[in-house]
């Protein structure tokens, strides 16, 4: 249900629904129903940026692992998201696509201790698998250098594939990369490169260190107990 | 909602779960065929239900599928021996071969450590059968207590080969003894309604038979083994949901404060009190035998509890609260889906729910 909705204007040219949502849904036999209320800040730029939402009457947990730092909603892969919009600018089709899910998913979560949809993804690991799905890779490495090539660089089909391939990109993932550039949504899909590539970096940093500290306590070892090859 | 209208769909529901009078007919007529079998082989065996069907508060075990067979437990019990002089092989080594190695029953039943189990494969519509039977010889030397001595056994368990105490019969008459003032209310109208709906297989009220009689007290333990049953499977914690004796105790103790007109509904929210406070106390005696029935209960088992009970009290609220949508999923917590459905008003099951679509992973 999602009728109620309250319109107003915001700063620079946002608007502002809040209103009532009813869940009422079920998936795989399992049925939920609960009372939330609703903030939706749509921005100026709509469709070409996604709406932010948040919850208002209390339902959802602050500490709930699946909200922003500013309370608004994780919906899912930024990507994803501003594709689906794009495709279909619809503040229904949002209610009743992510956001459905995203309250039945809370809920089945806070009641029953564990994520309706099975083992999917989380942050990073979820992100690189949407993109995984959509380049059609498996490899890290090669997706990121795809979606670099989505978001920073200008598209020559006839140029080498950015995925290493050795074919030119019109016979490689040239297709996927010009129809994600004409998509309008680079603007999430760098924000989804940004993201997985401060992590990266931060994995890598952790690594360096840990390599480093372990190589500080195998030399300050006696040396009977030290490989020949440490140093 | 009213209290009578949710106590009417909590009952529906659990009519619903119930065996029939016919399949209660044809359980009871297996059983004592095994007995019989048994007898003309040579085995001396006394052959008598124990566990839910005793009791009373049988559901259908959970299952996706609509022909989920029904447990009945039973006990054969040898007479004749003791266990400081015979081992459990010698007493239960005749009645597993006897079955197994018959044409009559050698491809229906299967050998388990604790019971050798029989299957009747469905008949028609209503689904099939297996019985447990648990061989067992009379052991009044076992931790009992003194008022339900007469009934104590030991089972005769395999792997490694042991004698195992207990006295499920005497917890089942303990029960039944809670019961009774309970089920004397409205008894004659029950079984009138019974037999009406049964023409072909009473002729009169007293033909029917007290087992298939239902007070709230049993609905109320029926409710809840289906709604531990969907709560558990929920959370994906099936393994950890309380045995039924746990269930059974419970509503068991806490009727002795109820007075005798108590609604199911009634002993579902004393039952909520009684499961957070056990969370507190993690002991529950058994009223017949010397042991704590949570006595293998770790935390988790004990948090799942409580989240159970908050559960039941969810769905209550929400049945209490009036709005279709939540009243319809309350009843499907409770019941599952199929039977959640089926025990609303027509009104109320006819607002269908949205299908999620779930979406893709979740971003940071």
């Amino acid at each position: 249900m999602r009728t109620g909705f309250k319109r107003e204007a915001g700063q620079q040219g946002k608007v502002i629904l809040t209103g009532p949502y009813s869940l009422d849904a079920t998936y795989n036999g399992v049925r939920l129903a609960e009372d939330f209320d609703l903030q939706l800040v749509v921005p100026g730029d709509y469709p070409a940026s996604l709406p932010t939402v948040r919850e208002t009457s209390g339902v959802i947990d602050p500490g709930y692992e699946h909200l922003y730092l500013n309370g608004t909603f994780c919906l899912g892969v930024r990507g994803e998201l501003l594709l689906a919009q794009l495709e279909n600018p619809s503040l229904v089709a949002l209610l009743d696509g992510p956001i459905r899910s995203y309250l039945y998913s809370y809920l089945f979560r806070k009641r029953y201790g564990n994520y309706p949809f099975g083992d999917r993804a989380h942050g990073v690991r979820g992100i690189l698998r949407y993109y995984e799905e959509l380049f059609g890779e498996a490899d890290f490495p090669t997706i990121m250098k795809l979606l670099g090539a989505v978001c920073f660089e200008n598209y020559r089909g006839h140029l080498p594939c950015p995925c290493g391939s050795g074919l030119i990109a019109r016979k490689c993932h040239g297709e996927t990369i010009l129809k994600l550039k004409k998509s309008g949504a680079t603007e999430a899909f760098s924000s989804d490169f940004t993201t997985i590539a401060c992590e990266l970096t931060y994995l890598q940093q952790s690594a360096v260190k840990r390599e480093q500290a372990l190589r500080q306590t195998l030399i300050s070892l006696p040396g009977k107990y030290r490989a020949s090859n440490i140093d | 909602m009213n209290e009578i209208e949710i106590n009417n769909i909590l009952s529906k529901g659990a009519n619903l779960l119930d065996i029939t009078p016919s399949m209660f007919e044809e359980a009871t007529s297996h059983y004592k065929a095994v007995g019989e079998f048994l007898g003309n082989h040579g085995i001396d065996a006394d052959i008598s239900p124990c566990g839910s069907i005793l009791t009373g508060t049988v559901v259908r075990p959970y299952s996706e599928n609509e022909d989920a067979y029904f447990d009945i437990d039973v006990l054969v019990n040898r007479p004749g021996f003791d266990s400081a002089n015979n081992t459990p092989g010698e007493v239960r080594d005749p009645v597993d071969e006897t079955l197994l190695k018959s044409d009559r029953y050698g491809n229906m039943a299967k050998e388990y450590d604790e019971c050798i189990t029989v299957e009747y494969v469905a008949n028609g519509i209503e689904g099939g059968f297996r019985l447990d039977l648990n061989t067992c010889i009379d052991d009044k030397t076992c931790k009992t207590r003194q008022e339900y001595a007469d009934s104590s056994v030991s089972m005769a368990w395999r792997n490694p080969e042991r004698w195992h105490g207990s006295n499920p019969r005497g917890l089942c008459q303990w029960f039944i003894d809670k019961n009774e003032r309970f089920a004397a209310v409205e008894r004659a109208q029950r079984k009138a309604r019974i037999l009406k709906e049964n023409r072909s297989l009473y002729a009169s009220i007293e033909d029917v038979p007290d087992s298939l009689d239902r007070s709230e007290m049993q609905r109320a333990v029926q409710v809840l083994k289906r709604s531990r049953d969907e709560f558990y499977h929920r959370c994906g914690k099936s393994e950890k949901a309380p045995a039924s004796c746990v269930v059974t105790v419970i509503i068991g103790k806490v009727s002795d404060h109820l007075p005798n007109n108590t609604k199911a509904i009634e002993f579902l929210e004393s039952f909520i009190q009684c499961a957070r406070s056990l969370a507190a106390a993690r002991s529950l005696p058994n009223p017949v035998y010397d042991e704590d029935l949570l006595q293998e209960w770790d935390d988790e088992s004990f948090a799942l509890l409580t989240l159970w009970a908050e559960e039941i009290d969810r769905s209550l609220g929400n049945l209490r609260c009036g709005a279709r949508a939540k009243g319809g999923a309350a009843a499907e917590a409770i019941f599952g889906s199929k039977i959640g459905k089926r025990a609303m008003p027509v009104t109320a099951a006819a607002v269908v729910p949205s299908v999620v679509t779930p979406l893709k992973p979740w971003s940071m």
